[in-house]
């Protein structure tokens, strides 16, 4: 058996502006690989992709506890960087457009369900956006040495057409 | 076939060491190192990384690297160079949340007629408390065929850590 197994396969319903993928870390993996394609948005403008996480107890953590960094490289003009520090969410991590200008993700979660532990990310992304190209090379981290359970996506207009969201663990055998 | 991952070495650290090393790749196809929760006994002091080659680290200066560090806080900034003896990563810490974790790919580690290639994508809290991320990678420029990586630091030891070395196949 790969020692990169599936959690959860969950195709993104069309009309929401944000996603949660609840109960998807577990004491049974510190280390998650998310895959995201084909996230698609509802309208001509593309919308911004933010990151946040979900604690135990089932809430969307939107404390100020949120350090974030983005390497943006458009394919049209000058690459760009991002950064924030003890804000509510992530800086922006890729973007979504109207279909076929459509967005990867590869998302690396690092401790997630350790409360002794910061949650850490990093993120690959590319965007087809406005006839043009965005890619992303993006980290973060949530500083809050608590548990983490789930994911949660957002998109910062209007609203996500499509996507499919798969979140593996990678598994440690002592 | 979908491609999958296949564990063949790996080490939780839970008392002081000096060095972590992962060991085992016997085949051409390419290997992934996955890290978390890397801590450490002594503050600011530097993570880095060699290869190994029958299990001993390689510390002949033929290592070339380039990155790109990305931070929180302030602007990013280039890393790189030739020659070295091996391939530094950043400053660790010792205060609350101040760990690393890595995602390195290796290739060509077991082709005794090629160089050894590494990509890596870290993200951590530095001895500054910044979050900050390395995106780039390595090349040891000799041909001979390596079997793993070292972990080790400038000095002080690893207290946590877990450390594992997969095969892509």
């Amino acid at each position: 058996m790969s020692s990169l197994r599936l959690i959860s396969d969950t195709a993104l319903e069309d009309g929401v502006s944000t996603v949660s993928i609840e109960n998807c870390f577990s004491a049974d993996f510190d280390i998650y690989k998310i895959t995201i394609d084909n996230l698609t948005h509802n309208s001509g403008s593309p919308a911004e992709i933010y990151f946040k996480f979900i604690n135990s107890s089932g809430s969307v953590v939107s404390a100020s506890n949120y350090d974030s960094a983005s390497r943006r490289m458009p394919s049209s003009s000058v690459f760009g960087e991002t950064r924030i520090q003890n804000h509510t969410q992530t800086v922006i991590m890729g973007y979504a457009d109207l279909s076929p200008e459509g967005s990867g993700f590869v998302v690396y979660i690092f401790n997630p369900f350790l409360d002794s532990s910061y949650t850490y990310l990093i993120s690959q992304n590319m965007s087809a956006v406005s006839a043009g190209a965005y890619g992303q090379k993006s980290i973060g981290v949530l500083k809050q040495e608590a548990s983490m359970t789930g994911f949660h996506i957002m998109a910062s207009s209007n609203t996500l057409d499509s996507g499919n969201i798969k979140i593996y663990g990678l598994r440690v055998d002592s | 076939m979908t491609a999958s991952l296949v564990q063949v070495a790996t080490n939780t650290v839970s008392s002081s060491v000096s060095s972590v090393t992962l060991t085992g790749i016997n085949s051409d196809d390419v290997y992934m190192v996955a890290v978390n929760n890397f801590d450490v006994d002594t503050d600011a002091v530097t993570s880095r990384l060699r290869v190994t080659v029958s299990g001993s680290a390689d510390g002949t200066s033929n290592y070339d690297q380039a990155a790109r560090i990305l931070f929180a806080n302030t602007t990013f900034s280039t890393s790189s160079g030739q020659n070295l003896n091996r391939i530094d990563f950043f400053s660790q810490g010792t205060n609350t949340g101040e760990q690393s974790n890595f995602i390195i790919y290796l290739y060509n580690f077991n082709n005794s007629s090629e160089y050894c290639f590494g990509t890596v994508e870290t993200t951590a809290m530095d001895s500054n408390a910044r979050n900050l991320g390395r995106q780039g990678g390595f090349v040891h420029t000799v041909q001979q065929a390596c079997d793993g990586v070292q972990f080790s630091l400038s000095s002080g030891n690893i207290i946590s850590g877990t450390f594992t070395l997969y095969k892509v196949v």
